[in-house]
């Protein structure tokens, strides 16, 4: 046991050793500090011109959510909004005037979800609607939002067992939404999956060479004529792929994280899905749905991982490593689903890149097997666990019997 | 102490690369000959098992070449080795002596003791990408140390060292030999000539020989002459015999070649060395692999 763990401190510093690798983390930890603060640098511009910055502006929306927080968003919100925002005048950008500044901008978050809600398809809810909202339609805003959903089930290509389910599940949604602010976790939400592709090209630069390289420098020979090189050495290796995954994951997660919540406040975590997403069926609270998702998220890059070391055993180089899991994770983001096929849809959420995608965490896109429907935030991460499982063993028998020919 | 080789064969498609060897090596020193491409590498790889054979079997005192026990007992350095730029030497050495299974106080004794051997150990602490091919040479025959082996295979193990170290490193080999099976493949005949008690010669996969240094040149014994003559003349042998070296002297142009029977009137027969005997078998072979 102790050789392994000597071992692994050596695979350590084989990856960390080198001055290409440190450059990559800095790198890489810089991009996802800019992704996070690059919201806020700057300006905000009316008239072409810059009024407050941008840290400001969040600040200013922040105090008027935490205002309206705790209010249910019922019909007697929905028409103080509709008053507030009958006195912009709507000419031009509306955003612009004195009157959106004064009366409007504290009820943006409630328009931001009515809109959701009363958008048609043939017929967008624009502020006009907002302006001229009677009594009726604030009354029938959850109504509305249960038609929208049902016709929208009901029309996507799943089985009955499927939609049954998700009306179930919105049924549990709780209404009226409570208002809260949770501007954190949906920043959070938002930039995990730029971290996440970010991530998982670091993890797969890093340690495409664990094997290949062995086999470049001609270090295998060594290796493989020792004693514990086709045994022990090899289960460090694939020991050090994935904690140094899991551990680097962790690291941009909680980083992430931090980052969100002191830059917009760590309130939020028992506050509806549905401030965010208001068709969303999920009954979850965002604090649930980050859990969910960062689960997801580290499994996703687990499996680019195993993926990574599997072909770094198979492969000679750790350049052809590097391309193949480069367009894998690149090409799932230009191919677009298609609501007329489940299966599609379910094998495109199972690719990495979607596994680190919100709207694919908590698509209505269950998983149906044997007339059972379940949720693909469980599939994904059993989906990378199964891959994992069957990547590593093939990995290991790979290098332990590798041919210096 | 037995390493046994039983009809070794390896295939790459039509070619074969090594054809039924089959040796018995006990304790002491044995020098692999041969031209590039003769098989020499290939053998070596599959006696530390880096080679699946096609075909035959190789125990070590009954323990199978796949099995940790016989890793456990061998110490190999490979023609071209690989190695971590970023780490030092003493790195390097206490990371294939886990590798090896050493206990971490033993690494650590072994490591400083093969350093010093290798005439290292002041540079122990710097990184190996500082290191000239000659150095990096040296690290490689230390770490193929590291445990002691009972089984030590050293493929063109005084490539890149200069004459000095070459010499040093052949007394330690030398010495080497006198407890364990070590197997050394070069090009260098003379430092065969000095140390190896047996020599396995091979041709085209095929072990065509193997015997102590007098066996081995019987076969080339009253075939080697010497002779000085005209260029016009010497251009003459040379084309139709196996010259080994070629000298201009104040008389004319001197000769050494292997040949059956007196290849001229002032031919002179010579007492054979191992280099006519690898000169006579491989002055046909294309060298570069």
């Amino acid at each position: 046991m102790n050789s392994f763990w000597n071992l692994t401190g050596y695979e350590y510093k084989k990856i960390l050793r080198k001055k290409s690798a440190i450059v990559i983390l800095v790198l890489a930890i810089a991009v996802a500090a800019l992704c996070n603060y690059g919201t806020v640098i700057g300006y905000e511009y009316v008239n072409g011109q810059p009024s407050v910055s941008k840290m400001q502006s969040m600040k200013i929306d922040r105090a008027y959510t935490k205002a309206l927080s705790g209010r249910a968003l019922d019909s007697e919100l929905m028409m103080e909004t509709a008053e507030a925002y009958a006195k912009v005048p709507v000419d031009g950008k509306y955003t612009d005037t004195e009157e959106y500044q004064t009366y409007a901008r504290p009820y943006s978050q409630i328009y931001g979800i009515m809109r959701v809600v009363m958008n048609d398809s043939a017929d967008k809810f624009a502020v006009t609607d907002l302006q001229d909202l009677t009594q009726e339609q604030a009354d029938s805003f959850y109504s509305k939002r249960n038609e929208k959903l049902e016709r929208t089930i009901n029309e996507m290509a799943i089985g009955d067992a499927s939609k049954e389910k998700l009306l179930e599940m919105s049924e549990k949604v709780k209404t009226p939404y409570v208002i809260e602010y949770a501007d954190g976790y949906t920043r959070f939400f938002t930039i995990l999956y730029t971290i996440g592709i970010l991530a998982s090209f670091v993890t797969a630069i890093l340690l495409s060479p664990m094997f290949a390289g062995e086999y470049t420098s001609g270090a295998d020979q060594l290796i493989l004529t020792s004693k514990h090189g086709k045994n022990l050495l090899i289960r460090s290796k694939l020991f050090v792929a994935m904690t140094f995954s899991a551990g680097l994951c962790l690291f941009f997660m909680l980083m992430t994280y931090l980052q969100c919540m002191l830059m917009y406040g760590f309130n939020g975590a028992n506050a509806q899905i549905q401030l965010y997403l208001p068709l969303s069926v999920y009954p979850l609270t965002m604090g649930q749905v980050g859990i969910i998702f960062a689960v997801c998220f580290l499994f996703a890059n687990l499996m680019v991982t195993a993926l990574t070391v599997l072909l770094s055993a198979k492969m000679k180089s750790p350049f052809g490593v590097i391309i193949i899991i480069a367009a894998l994770i690149i090409v799932p983001m230009f191919i677009s689903s298609s609501d007329n096929s489940a299966l599609l849809n379910n094998l495109l959420c199972l690719l990495p890149t979607n596994m680190m995608a919100l709207w694919n965490v908590l698509s209505s896109f269950m998983f149906e097997f044997f007339g059972a429907s379940v949720e693909p935030y469980i599939i994904m991460p059993i989906f990378a666990a199964a891959i994992v499982s069957v990547s590593l063993p093939f990995a290991y028998r790979i290098f332990k019997n590798h041919q210096i020919a | 102490m037995e390493l046994i080789v039983d009809r070794l064969t390896k295939h790459y498609g039509d070619i074969i690369a090594a054809d039924r060897i089959s040796l018995a090596l006990h304790q002491g020193v044995y020098g692999l000959l041969g031209a590039n491409g003769a098989g020499k590498t290939t053998l070596m790889r599959m006696l530390c098992g880096v080679l699946r054979p096609t075909f035959g079997e190789i125990h070590f005192n009954g323990i199978d070449v796949n099995q940790a026990e016989y890793r456990d007992k061998l110490g190999y350095l490979p023609q071209e080795f690989g190695y971590y730029p970023e780490f030092t030497a003493l790195d390097f050495m206490l990371y294939m002596a886990v590798l090896k299974g050493l206990p971490k106080l033993r690494a650590i004794e072994k490591a400083h003791e093969l350093l010093a051997l290798v005439s290292l150990e002041n540079v122990a602490k710097k990184k190996i990408k500082t290191f000239s091919g000659g150095m990096k040479q040296r690290l490689g025959i230390a770490q193929a140390l590291l445990n002691d082996p009972q089984i030590l295979i050293l493929d063109e193990p005084t490539a890149g060292l200069d004459p000095k170290e070459r010499v040093r490193f052949r007394n330690m080999i030398s010495k080497l030999g006198e407890t364990r099976i070590v197997l050394l493949s070069t090009h260098i005949v003379s430092d065969i000539e000095n140390i190896a008690s047996t020599i396995l010669v091979m041709k085209n996969g095929q072990m065509i020989h193997q015997g102590s240094l007098q066996d081995i040149i019987r076969v080339i014994e009253h075939k080697v002459w010497v002779c000085t003559v005209s260029q016009a003349k010497a251009d003459e042998l040379m084309r139709a015999y196996s010259v080994i070296n070629v000298r201009q002297d104040e008389g004319g142009v001197f000769l050494r070649m292997v040949c059956d029977k007196r290849p001229c009137p002032e031919a002179v027969e010579t007492s054979a060395s191992l280099e006519d005997l690898y000169l006579y078998y491989f002055s046909e072979e294309k060298t570069g692999e």
